[in-house]
């Protein structure tokens, strides 16, 4: 589908028929960017059908790399961060951040200066600080911690850690009051009960089984086949529990009348206190289940 | 003013519903009130043995409900207590011959008659079940301390919630020295289990089993522990809340007993 949606896009290409507006906007970007870069301005080649390698020519792609200036300065916690998107010349690194730090003479004196040049900081770093020390008066001038795909990284990691469960859509059931003998509870998400679970009860769950109050009757967590459910109940006293395939009937007696849970260890249904041993106690930080 | 059907019911056979039935009715009756109690174990009718009225049977409920027969016919007048009445079970009928529509009827008939309709309903959870349950007003729920009795009376609890009633329970055949030994459940783990409201302990007699086999009301025995626990239910379930649920556990402890469990002396 999208690789006949390319060839038509490219086909009108080829044959004049795209639209105008498009066509000037690529040809301004690619020309801003070649003027920049002190090369020669090179006019877009025609297209040619060339097999498999046209699939990867896009207008859009060609537009990306436009997005980001290539040198930009960004106040990050007590300092500047000056980010410098693609290897230039020692001199236009001078002349592009020139009239930046023009402008923020008095805010960047004493400031101290990280920079980011995409892995290449190096020698960078020594001639910037310079630089900056001699003309601005900045305090300091590092390189950037970490490389730019790494600190992405966490910093995405921690968007979602923050966000993760913004727009979730919660697969819960959640009940309260007592599942008599020969009720059942069936549901494809978790199921979170507020009450008891008599003798000859059922839940059924496509996920994890939480009770709020005892667990005497039968509990069926991760139906058919996942196999990290759990069962966490406040008294549990099962007569039968089933994780994924495994099913274990106990005796749970009334030696377990405080919060349990069971899960799969090594291919085996286990049971521990859930105070002393939590089972998620080594995640970095809160996720949605 | 029309009167109320209460049926008594408790999933398993053998719990102790219908000498229930026989006692609560005569109870009730003795509180001055029209009583019947009507046996819907139809095929397997005892009601009328335990009252001592089976030489009396003309008419039955199927009988009853099919309109062959008054109510006045149907209903066996008890010897010894003024407003107690029976209405037996056919014997030679199936399961099946009552519909729950019958049963409807029949009830709407027997509230304008009585004060108090008892109904013994049958074990288990079909047809006999449906029957008595469908005209009630209010359930009591008979249970003994076994495990299995009380998974039978958990699911009836259940059906019964299903129907908008909301039954209450009678704790049955508790013997205090198994319980006291750990040997049976406790009626606290019964309640604790079904959580419906008590409205009576009612431990193991002896009279109960002679005034059965001689067809005489356990209630009229001012000796008979279980006939006064079944005295004092039929006054809670007439609506007299002040009435104190005895622990048969505490029952029969006198005073010099309640001192020595006081200062750390168990009784054996």
């Amino acid at each position: 589908m999208e690789k006949a949606f390319l060839f038509s896009c490219l086909h009108r290409f080829m044959i004049g028929a795209y639209p105008l507006p498009l066509l000037k906007r690529c040809t301004r970007k690619t020309e801003k960017r070649s003027r920049s870069l002190g090369e020669e301005y090179l006019p877009p080649e025609p297209l040619r059908p060339q097999g498999p390698a046209l699939t990867s020519i896009s207008c859009g792609k060609r537009r990306e790399p436009m997005v980001d200036p290539l040198v930009s300065l960004k106040g990050v916690g007590d300092g500047l961060r000056l980010h410098i998107g693609s290897p230039l010349p020692k001199e236009q690194i001078l002349s592009e951040i020139t009239p930046l730090f023009d402008r923020i003479r008095q805010l960047a004196s004493g400031a101290r200066i990280t920079v980011d040049a995409c892995g290449k900081e190096g020698e960078l770093v020594s001639f910037l600080r310079d630089f900056l020390v001699r003309e601005y008066q900045v305090a300091d001038v590092a390189p950037a911690d970490m490389s730019p795909g790494q600190s992405q990284q966490v910093r995405k990691r921690q968007r979602e850690a923050d966000r993760s469960w913004e727009n979730r859509r919660s697969d819960v059931l959640m009940m309260c009051g007592r599942v008599r003998s020969g009720q059942k509870i069936q549901h494809k998400g978790h199921v979170l009960l507020m009450g008891d679970v008599n003798p000859g009860g059922e839940v059924m769950a496509g996920g994890d089984i939480i009770v709020l109050g005892s667990l005497c009757g039968s509990a069926a967590a991760g139906h058919p086949e996942k196999n990290d459910a759990i069962i966490v109940a406040l008294d549990f006293r099962p007569t039968r529990i089933q994780i994924a395939d495994q099913v274990s009937t106990g005796p749970y007696g009334s030696a377990n009348r405080s919060p349990h849970y069971a899960c799969i260890r090594e291919g085996a249904i286990v049971v521990a206190e859930y105070l002393d041993q939590p089972p998620f106690a080594k995640l970095p930080w809160p996720e949605p289940r | 003013m029309e009167g109320k059907i209460i049926v008594i019911t408790s999933g398993k056979g053998g719990v102790g519903k219908t000498t229930t039935t026989a006692a609560l009715g005569a109870a009730i009756a003795l509180e001055g009130k029209r009583v019947a109690v009507v046996d819907m174990d139809i095929g397997l009718r005892n009601l009328d043995v335990v009252m001592g009225l089976e030489n009396r049977i003309v008419f039955n409920v199927v009988d009853l409900a099919k309109g062959r027969c008054k109510v006045h016919q149907a209903s066996i007048k008890d010897r010894r207590i003024e407003n107690l009445f029976l209405i037996p079970a056919s014997q030679s009928d199936n399961k099946t011959a009552l519909s729950t529509d019958d049963m409807i009827r029949l009830c709407k008939k027997l509230r304008q008659e009585f004060d108090v309709v008892l109904i013994d309903c049958p074990a288990g959870i079909e047809q006999g079940f449906e029957n008595s349950v469908v005209g009630a007003d209010e359930a009591v729920v008979v249970c003994t301390p076994e495990v299995s009795a009380v998974r039978d009376a958990d699911r009836i609890i259940g059906l019964l919630y299903a129907r908008s009633i909301t039954p209450k329970l009678i704790v049955n055949r508790i013997v205090p020295r198994l319980v006291q030994s750990g040997d049976m459940l406790s009626h606290k783990d019964v309640v604790d289990v079904l959580s419906i409201e008590l409205i009576g302990l009612v431990c193991m007699d002896d009279f109960v089993i002679t005034s059965t086999n001689t067809g005489t009301p356990v209630v009229l025995d001012k000796d008979s522990r279980a006939g006064q626990a079944f005295r004092r239910i039929a006054m809670r379930l007439l609506g007299n809340t002040e009435v104190p649920i005895v622990d048969p556990l505490e029952d029969n402890k006198g005073f010099w007993n309640r001192i020595g469990s006081k200062i750390g002396l168990r009784r054996i």
